[in-house]
């Protein structure tokens, strides 16, 4: 039995053993799918019929895996927000989905969409055609799905790839693919 | 335990809803998770369970004296460890006798002795820190820590845990009743795949937004984490055989829990049981032996599934599962100012007790006890020091050799005297090889809290 020490002593040593958390930055978590679907939706939808993208979720009940608010008591936390395998999964299977419904829209309507991005859409459309690469035409798709969260660097080398991998290839399969970068990017599913 | 594998244990898995074990032999599922499986199923008792109604109880005498409520109104009898060490168990445990070799009953486990709030207890039962900080449970999955990794380090059964945590990116929560639908849409999608053109342009940008300081980057990094291992988890969860929805919840998270065993999912399981054990009020520490009966009947089917169900064609789950039951603190044994048979308890965290199991662990024990077991029991100058008003029960100091507890009174507090979380936790790790630098320590300028190798099979 060791002495020497007073409680007092040990108990201030056991509070400062209890030092703050590892000096990390905290890392910003998912806006959950509400949040993203909110953003798409006021940026592309019709006021009277809302996007949702939980109906392109992989399976019910999934939603609350990417991100959701859940209440205990008087208190309210965000939960399940942080990165991982399962909801980097999940974020591309719906987003997947999502991007291959507006992709297909190119040929026949898929979405309710409003009449703004309706016009955006249809001059993405024209892909592979020059007007389509056309740089106003470019950044007004990319402002359409982003807004304004990501810097212009993002913008230049989402532009860049499909420029140049893309330069060929079908509008659906184009306009897909352009969805689903711009909506697996960091700048659109991260709190900022 | 290496056990062949019974026509009961195959019929009963089969009812459990699994399926992964015989597929090997169909040529359609990989192999067991590693050469030599091992994982983690953490048990949660949240709110602050009394040790008293499980396996550190007290005598009637004591409540007769006035000193602790005892609403099961039953004089408690001996539960003799096979070290020779005893302590006084209710009747509720009995569910849990069948499986008594199996596990070790770790009593006068102080928690953090400086605080006493839910949240900070819990932070301390997984990160060792009352504030939060790195939970233990991702160490147990790291590289080079016995096994090979799992996908996954930890699914949660339950919703997250409610602890504030920084390293559980990777600890998922996962109900059973959405995996079904999930493992078949999984199915029919293509996975992210490496060398496409358009994954490699998404995890570019990824990763050129990971490199930096700041929140965004720091996101930026676990989503190149998540996409990196995105696609093998998806081809294991389209893999995954959903349990069986008529079950029981345990049965189903069971079932859930050993489909991502066995797949390699995840390294550890996360259960919160859904009873809560904070009972303040009279009226609420009344409900205290229906509580516990429900809690008790569902760690004893956890076990007996663990047990029954086989992980491959030699070993039950059981065997390659090690089992921690724990709440975040144990209790006081009455409130001030109200009569015995109508008081509620608060929390206490000088004594808790732990139960620890299944493989790697040497079952039938029992290690350490708290102080004032008897009505005419004396308190020690570190207990009067910690709890003047004599309301807790304290851990006694521990000999690590002997792993016994030992009768003296000290005068004064010395966490280095007693059995404390953080050893619970540093022995858990020894079982994993995790790196010592992870090992937790007694304090600021205090040693590492001592590994129980005795306690290691």
């Amino acid at each position: 039995m060791r002495r020497g020490r007073t409680f007092a002593a040990a108990a201030i040593a056991a509070a400062l053993g209890a030092t703050a958390p590892p000096a990390h930055a905290e890392a910003s978590q998912f806006k959950g799918l509400a949040a993203a679907s909110r953003e798409l939706s006021n940026r592309i939808a019709p006021k009277n019929a809302p996007l949702e993208l939980g109906r392109f979720l992989p399976g019910e009940e999934l939603g609350e895996l990417l991100g959701t608010w859940s209440g205990f008591g008087a208190e309210h936390a965000f939960r399940n927000g942080a990165p991982n395998s399962l909801n980097m999964v999940i974020w591309h299977a719906t987003l997947s989905r999502f991007a291959k419904e507006l992709g297909d829209s190119c040929a026949a309507p898929r979405l309710a969409l409003h009449a703004r991005f309706k016009a955006t859409l249809g001059k993405i459309c024209a892909w592979p055609a020059a007007a389509a690469k056309a740089e106003p035409v470019l950044q007004e798709f990319w402002l359409s799905l982003m807004g304004y969260n990501a810097p212009e660097a993002e913008y230049a080398a989402w532009r860049d790839f499909f420029l140049a991998s893309y330069a060929r290839r079908p509008a659906a399969e184009t306009v897909a693919a352009m969805t689903l970068a711009i909506t697996m990017n960091p700048y659109f599913l991260l709190h900022k | 335990m290496h056990k062949a594998l019974s026509r009961r244990k195959v019929l009963k898995f089969a009812a459990l809803g699994g399926g992964t074990v015989m597929m090997p032999a169909l040529g359609a599922r990989p192999a067991a998770a590693a050469a030599e499986p091992h994982f983690v199923l953490l048990v949660v008792l949240n709110g602050g369970a009394d040790p008293s109604y499980m396996f550190d109880a007290r005598p009637l005498s004591m409540t007769r004296a006035g000193q602790i409520q005892n609403f099961l109104g039953e004089e408690p009898r001996p539960w003799r460890g096979s070290n020779g060490v005893g302590a006084l168990a209710t009747s509720l445990v009995k569910p849990l006798i069948p499986f008594r070799d199996r596990f070790s009953v770790l009593n006068g486990v102080v928690m953090t002795p400086s605080f006493d709030g839910h949240q900070q207890n819990m932070n301390f039962l997984f990160a060792g820190n009352p504030f939060g900080g790195e939970s233990f449970i991702p160490h147990l999955n790291l590289a080079g820590a016995g096994t090979a990794r799992a996908s996954l380090d930890a699914i949660s059964l339950s919703g997250p845990a409610p602890i504030n945590v920084d390293n559980h990116s990777a600890v998922v929560s996962l109900q059973p009743g959405a995996m079904g639908t999930l493992a078949a849409k999984l199915k029919q999608l293509r996975p992210v795949t490496p060398g496409d053109p358009l994954h490699d342009f998404l995890r570019a940008r990824i990763a050129a937004n990971a490199a930096g300081p700041g929140r965004l980057a720091a996101g930026a990094g676990e989503m190149l984490a998540g996409v990196d291992g995105a696609r093998d988890v998806h081809r294991k969860l389209a893999m995954l055989t959903a349990p069986s929805l008529d079950r029981s919840d345990e049965l189903q998270a069971l079932a859930l829990i050993t489909e991502c065993f066995r797949l390699s999912i995840a390294r550890s399981a996360i259960y919160v049981l859904p009873e809560y054990f904070d009972v303040h009020a009279g009226e609420l520490a009344k409900t205290q032996p229906k509580l516990f009966a429900s809690a008790i009947a569902k760690i004893a089917a956890l076990f007996d599934g663990l047990d029954e169900t086989p992980f491959d064609q030699r070993r039950s789950m059981l065997d390659v599962t090690t089992v921690m039951v724990a709440s975040e603190f144990g209790r006081t044994m009455r409130t001030s100012a109200m009569p015995i048979y109508e008081t509620g308890t608060n929390h206490n965290s000088l004594s808790n007790s732990i139960l620890l199991g299944g493989k790697g662990i040497r079952g039938g024990m029992v290690l350490g006890a708290s102080d004032l077991a008897s009505e005419t029991a004396r308190p020690s100058g570190a207990h009067l020091a910690m709890d003047g008003a004599l309301e807790k029960t304290m851990g006694l100091p521990f000999d690590f050799a002997t792993l016994r507890p030992i009768a003296e009174l000290p005068d004064e507090f010395e966490i280095e005297d007693h059995l404390t979380i953080g050893s619970v936790i540093n022995t858990v790790y020894a079982l994993f090889g995790v790196p010592k630098s992870h090992y937790r320590a007694l304090g600021r300028n205090l040693p590492v809290a001592p590994v129980m190798n005795g306690l290691l099979r």
